[in-house]
């Protein structure tokens, strides 16, 4: 069966090609073991990492300021409608001829501003209501949302002392009931929400005239521009707040120094925080003007745009980052990318080219070079059996791929013990498995390339074949690894994944060999019987074939 | 039973291509050549006989073995040297003939190393860089060097110079007369010829004579072309009473076909002319199967 001296000139004219290729192979395995298990992977996949969680707080920021900044102008729109109602109502049934009238006065004030508070309280947790019923005054959403217009309100903090001279206490004296937020974070106090000068002028020319004045909506106006920004960056960067973000962070292996050195500190949210706002501002005044004041929808259109501009803004950062980017970082922190690279990009993919140039070149000379050019027949004519040479070549190319992974696992294993497993993440058992498997693909394509050898009698036309099917499947896993789940979902192609199901690389499960359960085994023998019909097939062929020599 | 028989031994290709109904056998010790024009079917009837490839109906036998079925046994015994000649993935001669010298299980390489000699051949050359003569000159000796008592060649001797084709055919010869049995497939008839026992001819796939070489050398008649000095000797002679083939008035030459018996008399009458000169015209292999193959033409043309 076996013939020593066929075994021995294929070894002659086929062992320098092998001893390149292998040279070759093992090299470049070394540089991508060795050059990847240097750390510098990890670096960039924080790299990556920090970027996506940066930009995701940022464009969080970016909402919540505008989110804010409308429910503050919108809140404090209501607040003084309502503080106007409930004044005139309160000022009508003054009694002029009361000897407490000033204090009367200072009451009716008193009690408007708590009612209008009140009010706006009802009117905040309506609005939020209306997005999910399940929200109550309890809810951090609703604190969150009423704070924001608190804080731009700033009621004073009025005492019994205010009180007890006859005179109406001066507004603009009292201490704000938020000063202390203001002040702890250097920025000026905003003035008082009311003038009382102004609110006294405007009781004689009539109170919803005032409120609904150009002056008081620019008021208004440069209120929330101002406290919006303020307010956001000092709730964020209050430490209850922090601890919660970094809590979630935590769960995607973003250490309190990692958040720490990204730099959202008070000033550099409050930055991001007024830029986006003006940006938004000017884009909402650009989208505005564009409109007709005249048309029916005109209120209509202004909210939409409003909408569209500051897209989904009801969505609250302390409760969880958007899912698909949680989704996506946790990906990244489980992904370990040299398990990635050696595995699935060097034994899947890169490092099979290789061989398969070798298995391809070797498996036609072989048998269909021989035939072609009609050296085969001085074998023949010796009196060696076709059985004997088609099995000799046979062992000669199996033999000869699995010499050249065994030096390629002999590397492998080296490369592991100066790289670390404390840095490569991967035991050895994992990778000798890579080897293994790359060379059952091997097995499996040589199976075909030889029945082609076996088959065709040109060597054009069993390299047209054989190889054009051996370079196909590697082609379409390069191609369908940009689709497969190994890749990030942030850079995924999920059309490429069909490329998956052409070829027959994918039954190297090098996911299913690092995870450590046993799907790859199934797939392995699979490959293994693919190959070995392919050598039966075509040495069957060649023993009954014509041969032209 | 002869050594290598072939009967009805047919390949059909299709589109009148191939080999159809050859019937040849060769004994043991002797040596056949095999003519015919270039993709007349001379490789393909030597591929199956080898066993290389499967007839379509028919049988080639060897040693009363049919050789599809008992290629590797009947090989045993045959030195091929092939008509295209590749050699296998080695570096040089050498290399290629301790190869085949393995494969053929010769230990005792001293034939090959004296046939080596006698054919010039450096085999330390570059298999690659050999010119076809020297490749031709390396097949041979890797054909004979295992001294098989059946030697069969395909169109052995082209590329080959005159002169190394006179030693080619020597070696040849010389294993003949060793009493070995020779198969040479050629479409030159001159080295055929000289050489051969028996010499087949093949066209369009069919056999169409098979020549004794023997007979044909020992042939009893023998054609003469004389020319004459003067056209009255030329008038003159066609009256003597021989069998005149051919006149060529304006050259005073006459063709004469002669029995061996009658070439006494011819010399004897010839002293009575002023002859220019004589010469025989041999009655060549070539001249003999063109006859054969004119006559099958005329006789298809009838038809």
């Amino acid at each position: 069966m076996f013939s020593k001296a066929l075994f021995k000139q294929s070894c002659k004219a086929n062992g320098t090609m092998w001893a390149i290729i292998t040279f070759m192979e093992c090299f470049m395995l070394a540089c991508v073991m060795l050059i990847s298990g240097n750390g510098n992977i990890s670096t960039t996949l924080t790299a990556v990492g920090d970027s996506m969680v940066k930009e995701q707080i940022d464009s969080t920021i970016e909402s919540r300021e505008l989110n804010y900044y409308e429910t503050q102008l919108d809140g404090m729109e209501k607040f003084d409608n309502e503080f106007a109602l409930k004044l005139s109502e309160g000022l009508t049934k003054l009694d002029f001829a009361d000897p407490n009238l000033q204090k009367t006065i200072v009451e009716i004030f008193t009690n408007a501003y708590s009612d209008s508070v009140t009010s706006l309280q009802q009117y905040i947790l309506e609005k939020l209501q209306r997005t999910d019923p399940s929200y109550t005054e309890e809810s951090v959403e609703f604190l969150e949302m009423f704070g924001c217009v608190a804080y731009a309100i700033n009621p004073p903090d009025i005492d019994e002392e205010d009180m007890e001279g006859d005179a109406m206490p001066d507004l603009g004296s009292i201490k704000g009931m938020f000063d202390e937020f203001y002040t702890s974070h250097e920025e000026e106090i905003p003035d008082a929400y009311f003038n009382q000068n102004e609110l006294f002028s405007a009781y004689l020319t009539g109170l919803d005239k005032y409120f609904a004045s150009s002056e008081r909506a620019k008021f208004r106006k440069d209120r929330a521009t101002n406290c919006s920004a303020i307010f956001l960056a000092g709730n964020l960067t209050e430490k209850a707040n922090m601890d919660k973000i970094l809590a979630e962070l935590e769960k995607f292996d973003i250490s309190s120094e990692r958040f720490e050195s990204y730099g959202y500190d008070y000033a550099h949210v409050k930055d991001i925080a007024e830029s986006t706002l003006v940006s938004y501002l000017s884009r909402l005044d650009l989208e505005i003007s564009k409109l007709d004041p005249e048309a029916e929808d005109y209120a209509a259109k202004v909210a939409e745009i409003k909408t569209e501009l500051a897209g989904d803004i009801s969505m609250n950062f302390m409760s969880s980052l958007p899912a698909d980017v949680a989704a996506a970082l946790e990906e990244l922190a489980q992904l370990n990318l040299y398990d990635l690279v050696v595995g699935s990009v060097f034994f899947k993919l890169a490092g099979l080219l290789l061989p398969i140039i070798y298995m391809i070149m070797a498996s036609n000379n072989l048998i269909a070079g021989q035939v072609d050019s009609g050296s085969m027949a001085y074998i023949l004519s010796s009196s060696t059996k076709r059985q004997s040479v088609v099995f000799t070549q046979a062992t000669f190319l199996v033999v000869s791929l699995l010499v050249m992974f065994m030096c390629s696992a002999i590397t492998s294993c080296v490369c592991m013990a100066i790289v670390g497993e404390a840095v490569a993440k991967i035991s050895y058992q994992s990778i000798l498995l890579f080897n293994v498997g790359a060379f059952l693909v091997l097995f499996a394509l040589s199976g075909l390339c030889f029945f082609t050898s076996c088959w065709f009698d040109r060597s054009k036309h069993s390299m047209a074949l054989g190889g054009g099917l051996s370079i196909f499947s590697l082609v379409a896993a390069m191609l369908g690894l940009f689709g497969s789940k190994i890749m990030p979902s942030i850079v995924r192609l999920n059309a490429l994944n069909y490329f998956n199901y052409a070829t027959i690389i994918t039954l190297f499960d090098a996911i299913s060999i690092t995870s450590g359960t046993l799907t790859f085994v199934w797939k392995f023998v699979i490959l293994f019987v693919l190959g070995l019909i392919g050598y039966i097939v075509g040495s069957v062929r060649f023993i009954k074939k014509d041969l032209p020599l | 039973m002869s050594l290598i028989e072939t009967n009805g031994l047919t390949k059909d290709y299709g589109y009148g291509r191939g080999i159809f109904d050859i019937d040849l056998n060769i004994e043991q010790g002797e040596m056949v050549g095999f003519v015919g024009t270039n993709g007349s079917g001379k490789t393909t009837t030597i591929r199956s006989m080898l066993g290389f490839i499967k007839p379509t109906s028919g049988t080639a036998k060897v040693n009363g073995l049919t050789s599809w079925e008992h290629s590797s046994e009947i090989l045993k015994n045959i030195g091929y040297v092939p008509g295209e000649i590749a050699f296998p993935d080695l570096k040089t001669g050498i290399n290629f003939l301790k190869s085949q010298a393995e494969f053929l299980g010769v230990t005792d390489l001293s034939y090959a190393k004296e046939l080596i000699e006698r054919l010039q051949l450096d085999p330390r050359a570059n298999l690659k860089r050999m010119s076809k003569g020297m490749k031709q000159k390396t097949a041979l000796v890797a054909a004979l060097m295992a001294d098989l008592p059946i030697i069969i060649l395909d169109e052995p001797t082209t590329g080959l110079d005159p002169l190394m084709r006179v030693t080619f055919l020597d070696i040849l010869k010389e294993e003949h007369s060793k009493g070995k049995t020779i198969f040479i497939s050629s479409h030159l008839y001159e080295e055929l010829e000289t050489t051969c026992d028996r010499v087949a001819l093949i066209d369009s796939g069919h056999i169409v004579d098979i020549a004794d070489m023997h007979a044909l050398r020992a042939r009893p008649e023998k054609e003469f072309k004389i020319e004459f000095l003067t056209a009255d000797d030329y008038s003159r002679f066609l009256n003597e009473k021989f069998t005149v083939i051919r006149t060529q008035e304006q050259y005073n030459q006459a063709t004469i076909c002669v029995n061996i018996g009658e070439t006494g008399r011819l010399l004897e009458t010839l002293k009575n002319y002023n002859v220019k000169f004589i010469s025989e015209i041999p009655y060549t292999l070539e001249r003999h199967f063109k006859d054969i193959l004119m006559r099958q033409g005329e006789s298809k043309n009838v038809q």
